[in-house]
């Protein structure tokens, strides 16, 4: 079974951007099962290309690896005076206290240490994300709603 | 040592409370705080976990001012009748497991209405299926509270984390106890314990009952990890054979997955796990959500 893993990846993506969390596709005796969902930490940093088995036939691949790699990628050069905070578990990602509230917070916002910034929800368990030291938010890498995955980064801090 | 019958009291008594969780030997409870009205008491839960507040801290009210649900729903907290209550809890577990407390929950709330439901002698209760005779407590994935397919409680846990700190975690429970009549808006349909033949019960030793339930729950998952719960969740499974719409995807409710996420199979036969959004029941001939 011939893979284009150019086609491989789109695939990825398009599933992750329609938050499907599981897909299988079988042709004949080929089979490929994607599911994105909790996954171990480690798991995150390995580089894109190990992500497909060299024969996908019987082997799940976790959309979810590709998209914490390719939010590793995305994720801000480390930089001394900032703080990139990151989502403690797999889950939804709210800018807001409920629907109708303005943001916790914007780009240009100060901050201070303990403020709420957002909430991450899974199986309605609302996690506030505080902020861990005081500072102007200089970037919200997700938009109201999305879903999150482990370790994805969710803001950048200036610190102050 | 079981739920006991007695003469319903108007307010919430403190030392009741007290002398129902010592005799249930509850783990959890500890200090106690129960105030007449407040905005919600997962607030005040949360104000205490800013003052370093302990595990297992307990506030329970008579009536919220803005009781709540998830997405900031509102939560009909009338004075006087039902309970809410929220615990402190600050477990040893890893942040990947967190949102599975929200299970653990929903099902220690079930095991209390086990309780209260079936007429079997409470020193039966220890993990014995309840009786044909008592109404089947459900689950409606993740942790709503079902009896013959009307909501008789809610949980809404909320989580604190900053930077590496271990998590402060509110357990936030909603029992409807003796209101008879609720607002017609209120979907889904809701119920009470007075409604299902239990007026008799007082709040003081239902709370008692929970802080057990839920303290049980919390040292079975905590030392062996999710499967006892999951597989009791499972049996309690409201959703199961229903067609559900989570979000974008529609399908039929086929089961709960080894992570606790909802797992619903679309038309085209893929299943996909769901953690988290609002779960609507399509199939309105077996009762709607």
């Amino acid at each position: 079974m011939n893979i284009d893993l150019k086609k491989l990846r789109q695939l990825l993506k398009t599933l992750a951007d329609a938050d499907v969390h599981e897909f299988e596709y079988r042709e004949g005796d080929a089979r490929i099962r994607l599911r994105r969902g909790d996954i171990e930490p480690a798991v995150t940093s390995l580089p894109a290309a190990t992500l497909v088995p060299p024969t996908l036939t019987g082997h799940g691949v976790h959309a979810s690896m590709a998209a914490a790699a390719e939010a590793k990628a995305e994720e801000p050069a480390p930089d001394a005076n900032s703080v990139v905070l990151t989502s403690p578990f797999v889950g939804t990602f709210y800018g807001a206290p409920s629907p109708e509230a303005p943001p916790f917070i914007e780009v240009g916002s100060v901050v201070r240490e303990g403020q709420v910034l957002c909430i991450v929800e899974a199986m309605k368990l609302m996690n506030e994300i505080e902020a861990d030291c005081a500072g102007t938010i200089a970037e919200v890498l997700v938009d109201n709603g999305k879903p999150v995955e482990f370790g994805q980064p969710l803001f950048r801090i200036t610190k102050s | 040592m079981g739920l006991e019958p007695i003469a319903m009291s108007r307010q919430l008594d403190a030392d009741l409370i007290a002398a129902a969780l010592l005799h249930r030997g509850a783990t959890l409870g500890q200090p106690l705080t129960v105030l007449q009205e407040v905005d919600s008491t997962n607030d005040e839960a949360k104000a205490a976990a800013r003052g370093g507040g302990a595990h297992g801290a307990l506030f329970v009210a008579d009536s919220q001012r803005s009781g709540r649900g998830r997405g900031g729903k509102s939560w009909h907290s009338p004075p006087g009748e039902n309970l809410y209550l929220s615990f402190l809890l600050r477990p040893t577990i890893q942040p990947g497991r967190m949102p599975m407390l929200s299970l653990v929950a929903g099902v220690a709330v079930a095991r209390v209405l086990d309780e209260a439901l079936s007429p079997m002698p409470p020193s039966a209760h220890a993990g014995a299926t309840p009786s044909a005779e008592s109404p089947r407590v459900q689950i409606k994935w993740p942790n709503d509270v079902y009896v013959n397919d009307a909501k008789i409680a809610g949980v809404l846990i909320e989580a604190v984390t900053r930077g590496s700190d271990p998590p402060d975690i509110i357990v936030g429970i909603g029992l409807n106890v003796a209101t008879r009549v609720f607002p017609p808006e209120i979907k889904p349909p809701a119920t009470s314990l007075a409604l299902l033949g239990r007026e008799d019960l007082d709040r003081e030793s239902l709370v008692a009952a929970i802080a057990f339930h839920l303290g049980e729950g919390l040292s079975v998952f905590t030392a062996d990890g999710p499967a006892t719960m999951l597989a009791e969740l499972e049996r309690r499974d409201w959703l199961a054979g229903r067609t559900v719409q989570v979000g974008e995807i529609e399908g039929l409710a086929v089961g709960i997955d080894g992570q606790g996420q909802l797992e619903v199979r679309d038309r085209m036969g893929s299943v996909h796990s769901v953690v988290s959004d609002e779960v609507s029941v399509r199939d309105l001939s077996r009762g709607s959500s």
